[in-house]
């Protein structure tokens, strides 16, 4: 067990270097929001 | 448990081991820790005998407690921790309300001296006297620190001799009543006892069934374990401490390699431009000058903002890589709120609006954007629906049934295409709408009957876009409202002439999604971990009255 969880946070730490150097980005991935009449409801407070 | 020191320690010859008559019932009395016991009780009749010398007199007569069929017999020897001990004495005791019982067996060794083995549901200690009294702390959560260890208390309560049989270093009694308080710290459990006239303080260590099983060669079943025991050692503890320490050496990493990227990324701006969206202005497309990406795979930070008020705008966009057609299409909006409530002044949402595309080769590109949404201008239709009749269209008329004229509609190529007009049953006009393609296009005007203007307005494709004006029959404005495609829009958005969208492109920029993420990922095993500890933890400290987990329900 401790030797997986070794094996696997160095394998996460070498991806998110790999990541970052390319450019890679996991956020918004749909590249979309949900905009017009639906996205401003908290406006009518 | 009284003190377990031999009296002499340069004493390190065999126990010599002697049989004497019980003096109360006659049965052979067996002496295993000759010149170390003080008592021995009969196992034929339960009578307790002082051993101390060779009088061999009877302190207490036979009491009425019946046989126990004990996991290890007397006499039974065994390889415990690397030293032979044999069984020479068992007690067994419950606490105060008798609903709970334990066996404790007392081991000697003529080296060693005394220890004990105690079992209760099925889990077992290994106990020798402390040689130096711990210190107690009373403060906030009661401990005791021994060895520079702390220990915290987990139960108090009396413990009471329900049954003894075999020879004992202390003068032993039937019904014999201690106050007992335990402390955890698993794998060990620090006890005292406490009577009349001394306090006696043991260490305990847990030790598993099937250790205590091979050591003493025991063939019958052990007793049925249940529960977690109060100094049992967390199957996870070892798990927990690792993960954590693990878990901050890569946490220490990823900052590492975060820092590192934030401080090599070039943050460059590749384009910044403006796109104006005006009343006149029929082409939604806007288009962007070309711009070049360097650096190989990069990512790329598109940031929009408007000026909207109380109002939003969406923005479809297309990054095309004009070296190979490619294309990349995403969206972003803009939304702005603000306004005044009974707590005060509010904002939601922003001006701005920014996104970051992963990962885009290097190359010549260029961005096609697309707005739409209620702050932009509205399209004067006026301007772009002067429509009039075609000379070469033919009139199409229809009639009343009173022979009065109903509709007259220019036809072209089979649509209408001018100015309709459409009357009354007493011929009065009615209603004069332009046309375009069969389709409603440009000014349209509705009358009265008795002739004055009830409404005017604009279509653009069927659909009423701009002005919409309702008269009162002495030609006032009564109502004055403003539609986008069909749908009514706020006053605000229709009076703005124009609204510009400004964009600003950054080439390998810094985001913190990523190290998000792995932190994420490396959090998620140690968590888990942690949570299995606490529930073992919790389960541990459910049997006592000192958790530090259901203080809130004690005080209930």
């Amino acid at each position: 067990m401790k030797k997986a969880f070794i094996i696997y946070g160095t394998v996460i730490c070498l991806i998110f270097a790999y990541a970052n150097y390319n450019g890679w980005t996991v956020a918004d991935s749909v590249k979309s929001g949900k905009w017009g009449p639906h996205g401003h409801s908290a406006y009518h407070k | 448990m009284a003190g377990d020191e031999l009296k002499s320690t340069t004493e390190h010859k065999p126990a010599s081991v002697k049989v004497f008559n019980c003096p109360s019932c006659g049965a052979g009395v067996v002496l295993r820790a000759v010149g170390q016991s003080i008592t021995a009780v009969c196992g034929s009749c339960a009578a307790i005998i002082d051993s101390s010398n060779e009088n061999y007199k009877v302190l207490e007569k036979a009491s009425k407690t019946g046989k126990r069929d004990q996991v290890i017999p007397l006499g039974q020897r065994g390889k415990f921790r690397g030293v032979v001990w044999e069984v020479i004495g068992y007690v067994e005791r419950s606490d105060g309300s008798s609903v709970y019982t334990w066996s404790e067996y007392l081991l000697f060794n003529p080296i060693k001296g005394f220890r004990w083995l105690t079992e209760f549901d099925g889990h077992w200690n290994y106990v020798i006297t402390t040689k130096s009294r711990p210190t107690e702390d009373n403060l906030g959560r009661r401990k005791v620190t021994y060895l520079s260890k702390d220990y915290y208390l987990f139960h108090t309560g009396l413990a009471k001799v329900i049954y003894v049989i075999g020879e004992f270093y202390w003068q032993v009694k039937q019904g014999e009543t201690v106050q007992v308080e335990d402390y955890v710290s698993p794998p060990e459990i620090l006890s005292s006892e406490k009577s009349n006239n001394e306090i006696v303080w043991s260490l305990g260590e847990y030790v598993s069934q099937s250790e205590v099983k091979s050591a003493f060669q025991i063939s019958k079943p052990m007793p049925l374990q249940s529960g977690v025991a109060p100094n049992q050692p967390s199957t996870v503890t070892e798990t927990a401490n690792y993960a954590g320490k693990y878990w901050g050496m890569f946490l220490g990493i990823l900052f590492l390699i975060q820092l590192a990227s934030m401080f090599l990324s070039k943050n460059e701006t590749v384009y910044s431009g403006q796109f104006t969206y005006s009343s006149t202005d029929t082409e939604k497309l806007k288009v962007s000058p070309q711009f070049e990406l360097s650096h190989g795979m990069s990512n790329l930070e598109v940031s929009v903002s408007a000026p909207v008020q109380n109002n939003w705008v969406e923005i479809q966009s297309d990054l095309v890589n004009d070296d190979n057609g490619e294309s990349e299409d995403f969206e972003q909006g803009i939304e702005y709120y603000f306004g005044y409530d009974s707590d005060g002044s509010w904002t939601e949402g922003s001006q701005n609006s920014s996104l970051v595309l992963s990962s885009i080769p290097s190359g010549k590109y260029h961005l096609n954007i697309e707005a739409s949404g209620p702050a932009l201008p509205i399209l004067n239709p006026a301007i772009t629906m002067d429509v009039v009749t075609p000379e070469s269209a033919v009139a199409k008329n229809s009639y009343w049934q009173n022979g009065k004229l109903k509709a007259v509609e220019p036809v072209l190529n089979e649509k209408i295409e001018g100015i309709a007009k459409y009357y009354f049953e007493n011929g009065q006009l009615n209603k004069e709408i332009a046309f375009r393609n069969g389709e409603r296009n440009g000014k349209y005007t509705i009358y009265a009957e008795d002739g004055s203007v009830q409404q005017t307005g604009v279509h653009l494709n069927g659909q009423l876009n701009g002005n919409v004006k309702w008269y009162n029959s002495k030609g006032v404005v009564t109502r004055d409202v403003y539609y986008n495609n069909g749908v009514l829009v706020p006053n605000n958005s229709a009076n703005a002439s124009s609204l510009t969208l400004n964009v600003v492109i950054k080439r390998d920029v810094t985001t913190w999604s990523n190290f998000l993420w792995a932190l994420f990922l490396i959090s998620f095993f140690p968590i888990l971990v942690l949570w299995r500890n606490r529930s073992f933890e919790m389960s541990r400290w459910s049997q006592s009255d000192f958790s530090p987990y259901y203080q809130h329900q004690e005080e209930n």
